[in-house]
């Protein structure tokens, strides 16, 4: 087969669509978030609760760092001193990078769903930190 | 047709690997359109692009976490 056959072009999710996973996948995020708190935070009181349109963390008690997740991923930091605020950007820096990372997988796993019930699949293996797709069309 | 999908922190790279680069160019954007109206939707770095190899092989997989492609599956080069 000759190679000049080859018909390529990269491209990336956009991210109304990334909004649009972590929206449903809400409780998936709560609880990665969740996750990760606990572990970057041992000791501290962590709760989290569910609010209109997305969920709460609570990390440090009622005088502590307010975390708002909103379905779609948008985060917001609410702090009650100002010896606070280094600790949220931090905070709001780490969470930013898991949201997008736990989009980029559910991204990942929503389109080797779609092709495996809408095409014959050849092949599916992850290569590295790829996830490498071959199939039928 | 044969059609590889390669996927890495929210970016992806269509490859065809037979068939013509037409059969290829409208099977990758027949397939892209398809996963946006399944809620995936997908922008395109730039249009389709045909691969020319005429004399060294073609190569799929990437050695830096790029993506890439490839008959062979050994090393990766970029264009």
């Amino acid at each position: 087969m000759p190679c000049n056959a080859i018909a390529t072009v990269t491209g990336g999710v956009t991210d109304e669509s990334l909004n649009r996973l972590l929206a449903e996948q809400h409780e998936l995020v709560a609880a990665t978030m969740t996750t990760y708190l606990l572990a970057r935070l041992p000791g501290r009181d962590i709760e989290q609760r569910a609010v209109l349109g997305g969920f709460c963390l609570r990390v440090g008690g009622y005088y502590g760092i307010d975390i708002f997740v909103t379905n779609g991923g948008e985060i917001t930091i609410n702090t009650t001193y100002r010896h606070q605020v280094a600790e949220a950007e931090q905070l709001t820096a780490e969470l930013t990078e898991l949201l997008t990372m736990t989009g980029h997988q559910l991204f990942e796993q929503a389109v080797a769903e779609f092709i495996a019930e809408n095409y014959p699949v050849e092949s599916s293996q992850q290569v590295g930190d790829q996830l490498v797709i071959t199939f039928n069309i | 047709m044969r059609v590889r999908i390669v996927i890495k922190d929210g970016k992806l790279g269509f490859f065809t690997e037979d068939g013509t680069f037409e059969e290829g160019s409208a099977a990758i954007l027949a397939l892209k359109q398809r996963l946006g109206l399944a809620g995936l939707t997908v922008a395109l770095d730039g249009p389709v692009e045909q691969h020319r190899h005429d004399d060294q092989p073609a190569r799929t997989y990437s050695e830096q976490g790029q993506l890439g492609h490839t008959h062979d599956g050994e090393s990766y080069h970029t264009h």
